[in-house]
């Protein structure tokens, strides 16, 4: 117990505590609700404090129970000394009377809780964690038994005084007084010990050895039942009621499969620490204690009224599934040298992990590229089996530890996440762990805050960091959609509860049609929370408040007459006619002949079939999921404002849908006589319209996908802002693209008729203006791939700065690119007429500088690979430093090398005017200088390769 | 009411005992274990203390 421990536990019982150094024949005293202990005897505070504690007690029921106790196990011989010996400690404090009346018993009794003096076997055993229960404090009664005990007995520390303290802890803790008897035998009794730590040692070895020991039963295992269930529950929450549905018909089966995994896992964990405690030099009795600890316990920490409480729980090996403790370099080395700062193992252990977790979040941080974290903390990344075989155990040792103090099950189950994919943690500035992403593969998994506790939802502080990542990691895939997968989820939950409650408000209506519609990025629209909503609806009470509430909406909406009109569930062709529907709360597919001319809206999919004999929908709105026309009658759509999902056109003969307004997934009118959609604002996703007829789309602001124009007749676009992927233009008529500020990846303006995109700035991708009319971009800051601007008009990029390909500018007229300062990739800049580079600073690989109007390059320090100055009019190469490939300086006007130092390849200063090496260090290949006179030869070059026909002028003779 | 201190004893072992008694406790277990230390048996010892109270 340290000090501090004392100060608790006295507070705890109503006393204040306070330490003395002055008197040493006094130990301590209390006054006043004041125990008084002098800390000269700082070894013994425990001890004493614990005597005076009990004399407060020596009259409650507990310790008159311990004391009867004792009494019983005690021999008569034992006791007739003890009296003897009692006898002259209290000589002349008590009087006869009072020692006849047993006032002696009573100090026997304490001292033997205490461990006061020497007492025999069955006594020690027996009154172990009786001080606790005499002080009604039964929770530390346990915390004793279960923690590893840290609390040595003056009699063990007595009758080792010669061992380690963690061999005295060996004793204190192997030894149970039944089948393990601590040696006694003065002459023998280390090596007996000893002899004991390294058989208890091997043993665990050996067990390790075995996968068999970690076999766990799967039937009648509660442990397993809880995260069966759990499991259960989390398919039904995501919607995945078949699955459910599988684990309940074959629990048997489900089980197994778990308890396979859990084992696997939990043998290669505990094996990972071993094989680690196996290669440390620390002695022998800790490296026991460890892995017994985690062999036989499970510790981990809960918030408990936003207290952090330490559990600990026994490990039942053919049972529990929770993971060990993380035991590395770091937590053992803290536990081998704090012993003395605590008295708890628990605490030990997790002072131990916090110290780790610093170290951690320092070592582990990672940055990921566009993604902010808006300085609220950063991101760590614990790499799972498949990324990293090698160290995945050690990584979920890791994890572990970090998510100690979260409800997140990853605390205990580190290894098994791990093994399914990597996993990120992001943690605020104190390094306290927020958000818990786990992967499966590239894909998501799961996401996890800390809100509402078990609920483990995103706090509202870190729901813009979580979205940031989920969308703009590029090593994520379908980040978004899963988190806008679980919304759903949850909102489709709380419609179920509102219909069958009868509470839908009219203000639900909006979002509950656009939930029933709507298809999540994988299992493409089957979701069971949506099929129970849906049998809820069909259930609904055309009197009810939720009924009506939706007629209303409907009715102000697009007049929807009568309830009657109002039809729920899916519609095929085997169902009841809903020629008279208005609106159909659910799919449509129609492939008989109906006439719908009355219908408004559908709330799911619209299939119009080639069977059908429908030709108009004069009053159709909106649907809100997919619109599907391809090869049927359809000719007049002329209210069709909104279509939610897709809308497929191929193969109809429609012309005009002039009231279209929103598509909000993808539009394919490829090959299609449409002519007029005026009021085309936005399309979602993709928009296919290669070789159809329509000409302009000048009202549409948004592309979410690509943009397929190949070979079409489309001349204008000229509000377009965005094209969120690629844009595909070649061949086709296009002239305006004036608001054009973003294309998301590749753009193909092969052959095209435009000749200016004025406000264009990015260019994610790939870049194909060769042979177009293309002139000016004189806004155009990035281009992310490739650039081919050969034998364009290109004239004007004068913002251009950032290039992540290759550059051609072959046989162009452009002269200037002032600002564009690193191209990743080759830059071609041979038979073109730029004439300045003047920021260039870094090209990532080839550059081809031969027979091109570049007069000087400024800034260019850097050529990833070879550069080819053939012919050039260049004189001066001033900051250019590295060259990591050949450098052909033949037949060129270069005059001065300036400070370049390294040449990786093959340097040819054939027939060039180079009189000077100046700052040149080395050419690792061979160096040619024929036909070229040096006046200055740099004697500190290095030429690795030869040097060939080098002829250096007699300077002084000149 | 009765005051009292923790102390040690001939052994070294922690006692409680009134506090006024400390100074004569003290004296007799200085006693007790010179008397040890010379080889006394428990009933040699009870017997000097008892004649030496007396």
């Amino acid at each position: 117990m340290t000090k501090q421990d004392i100060i608790e536990l006295n507070k705890k019982l109503g006393f204040e505590t306070i330490f003395f150094n002055k008197e040493k024949s006094i130990l301590g005293y209390t006054e006043n609700k004041t125990i008084y202990l002098n800390e000269f005897y700082e070894d013994k505070l425990e001890t004493i404090n614990k005597h005076e504690i009990l004399h407060h007690y020596e009259n409650s029921k507990n310790f008159k129970l311990v004391k009867e106790n004792i009494f019983k196990v005690m021999s008569q011989e034992e006791y007739k000394d003890l009296l003897n010996k009692y006898t002259l400690k209290y000589w002349g404090v008590y009087t006869n009377k009072e020692i006849e009346k047993g006032i002696l018993d009573t100090e026997i009794v304490i001292d033997a809780i205490i461990g006061n003096g020497n007492f025999s076997k069955e006594v020690s055993s027996l009154v172990e964690g009786m001080f606790e229960l005499i002080i009604g404090d039964k929770q530390t009664v346990l915390e004793k038994r279960k923690y590893l005990n840290l609390n040595l007995s003056n009699k063990i520390e007595q009758n080792f005084a010669q061992a380690t303290i963690w061999e005295k802890l060996f004793v204190e803790n192997y030894y149970n007084g039944k089948d393990r008897q601590i040696p006694h035998d003065r002459k023998t009794k280390y090596t007996k010990v000893r002899e004991d730590i390294v058989k208890a040692l091997e043993e665990i070895y050996a067990f390790a050895e075995s996968k068999n020991n970690f076999k766990l039963e799967y039937k009648n295992n509660p442990y397993l039942e809880r995260e069966y269930e759990s499991e259960i529950k989390v398919f039904i929450a995501r919607g995945l009621k078949h699955l459910a549905d599988y684990y309940v018909n074959n629990k048997n089966e489900a089980l197994r499969e778990m308890a396979t995994k859990i084992q696997q896992t939990l043998y290669t964990e505990f094996k990972h620490i071993v094989d680690y405690i196996k290669s440390t030099e620390y002695e022998p009795a800790f490296k026991y204690l460890m892995l017994n600890e985690t062999l036989t316990k499970i510790y981990r920490q809960e918030k408990i009224n936003n207290e952090t409480k330490n559990i600990v729980e026994t490990r039942e090996l053919n049972k529990s599934i929770k993971g060990h403790l993380t035991l590395n370099e770091t937590t053992l080395s803290i536990i081998y040298n704090n012993l003395k700062e605590h008295s708890n193992f628990a605490n030990l252990y997790f002072a131990g992990v916090s110290i780790f977790n610093k170290k951690t979040t320092k070592t582990s941080e990672i940055q990921i590229e566009n993604v902010n974290t808006f300085g609220k903390g950063k991101w760590i990344k614990f790499e799972g089996k498949k990324s990293n075989k090698k160290e995945y155990i050690k990584n979920a040792q890791n994890l572990s530890a970090l998510v100690q103090d979260t409800p997140w099950c990853t605390k205990q189950l580190a290894s098994q996440h791990l093994s399914e994919g990597d996993f990120f943690v992001f943690v605020d500035k104190d390094d306290k762990p927020h958000i818990a992403v786990k992967m499966n593969g590239n894909e998501i998994d799961e996401v996890r805050g800390l809100k509402g506790g078990n609920a483990q939802e995103l706090e509202d502080d870190y729901r813009e960091v979580a979205l940031e990542f989920l969308t703009k990691n590029k090593e994520i895939k379908y980040g978004k959609e899963w988190l806008e997968k679980e919304e759903w989820n949850k909102r489709l939950v709380l419609w179920n509860t509102k219909i069958t409650e009868d509470t839908l408000d009219i203000d639900d209506v909006e979002q509950l049609f656009n939930d029933l519609a709507h298809k999540d990025y994988r299992s493409h629209g089957y979701n069971s929370n949506k099929e129970d909503l849906m049998k809820e609806l069909r259930k609904l009470d055309k009197n009810s408040k939720s009924f009506n509430n939706i007629f209303e909406y409907s009715h102000k909406k697009w007049g929807v007459k009568s309830k009657k009109a109002i039809y729920i569930g899916d519609f095929e062709k085997t169902n009841k006619d809903i020629s008279n529907m208005e609106l159909v709360i659910g799919s449509c597919i129609v492939e008989n002949e109906l006439n719908l001319e009355n219908l408004k809206a559908v709330v799911g999919d619209f299939d119009l079939r080639v069977s059908s004999n429908i030709k108009e929908l004069p009053n159709l709105y909106k649907i809100y999921g997919d619109a599907e026309f391809f090869n049927s009658l359809i000719k007049f759509l002329p209210n069709l404002k909104v279509v939610n999902g897709n809308l497929g056109m191929i193969s109809t003969g429609i012309e005009d849908l002039s009231n279209l307004e929103r598509i909000g997934g993808n539009a394919d009118f490829s090959t299609t006589p449409i002519k007029t959609m005026p009021n085309l604002k936005e399309i979602g996703g993709k928009a296919s319209f290669t070789y159809a007829k329509i000409e302009n789309l000048d009202n549409l602001e948004y592309i979410g996908g690509n943009a397929f124009f190949l070979n079409s007749q489309i001349k204008s676009m000229k509000k377009l802002k965005e094209i969120g992927q690629e844009a595909l233009f070649s061949y086709s008529k296009i002239q305006n693209l004036d608001a054009l500020e973003k294309i998301g990846t590749d753009a193909d303006f092969k052959r095209t008729e435009i000749q200016e995109m004025r406000q264009l700035k990015y260019m994610g991708g790939d870049v194909d203006f060769s042979n177009s009319r293309i002139k000016n971009l004189e806004n155009l800051e990035y281009i992310g791939g490739c650039a081919n601007f050969k034998e364009s008009l290109i004239y004007f990029l004068r913002n251009l700065r950032h290039i992540g390909g290759d550059a051609n500018f072959e046989k162009t007229s452009i002269k200037n690119l002032p600002q564009l300062k690193i191209i990743e990739g080759d830059a071609r800049f041979d038979l073109s007429s730029i004439e300045s580079l003047e920021k260039l600073e870094s090209i990532g690989k080839n550059a081809n500088f031969s027979m091109t109007s570049i007069m000087n390059l400024d800034s260019l320090a850097y050529i990833g690979k070879n550069a080819n100055f053939f012919l050039t009019p260049i004189t001066d190469l001033r900051n250019l430093t590295y060259i990591k490939g050949n450098a052909n300086f033949s037949s060129s006007c270069i005059k001065y090398l300036n400070r370049l130092g390294y040449i990786d390849g093959v340097a040819i200063f054939k027939d060039c005017k180079i009189e000077n090496l100046e700052n040149l260090i080395c050419i690792k290949g061979c160096a040619n200088f024929e036909g070229t006179t040096i006046k200055k030869f740099n004697d500190l070059c290095d030429f690795l390769g030869g040097i060939k026909g080098l002829k250096i002028a007699d300077i002084e003779n000149e | 009411m009765k005051e009292y201190i923790l102390t040690k004893d001939y052994n070294g072992e922690i006692v409680r005992i009134e506090k006024d008694k400390f100074k004569e406790y003290s004296r007799v277990q200085k006693k007790i274990k010179s008397l040890i230390k010379e080889g006394k048996s428990f009933d040699e010892i009870k017997e000097i203390l008892s004649k030496e109270g007396k």
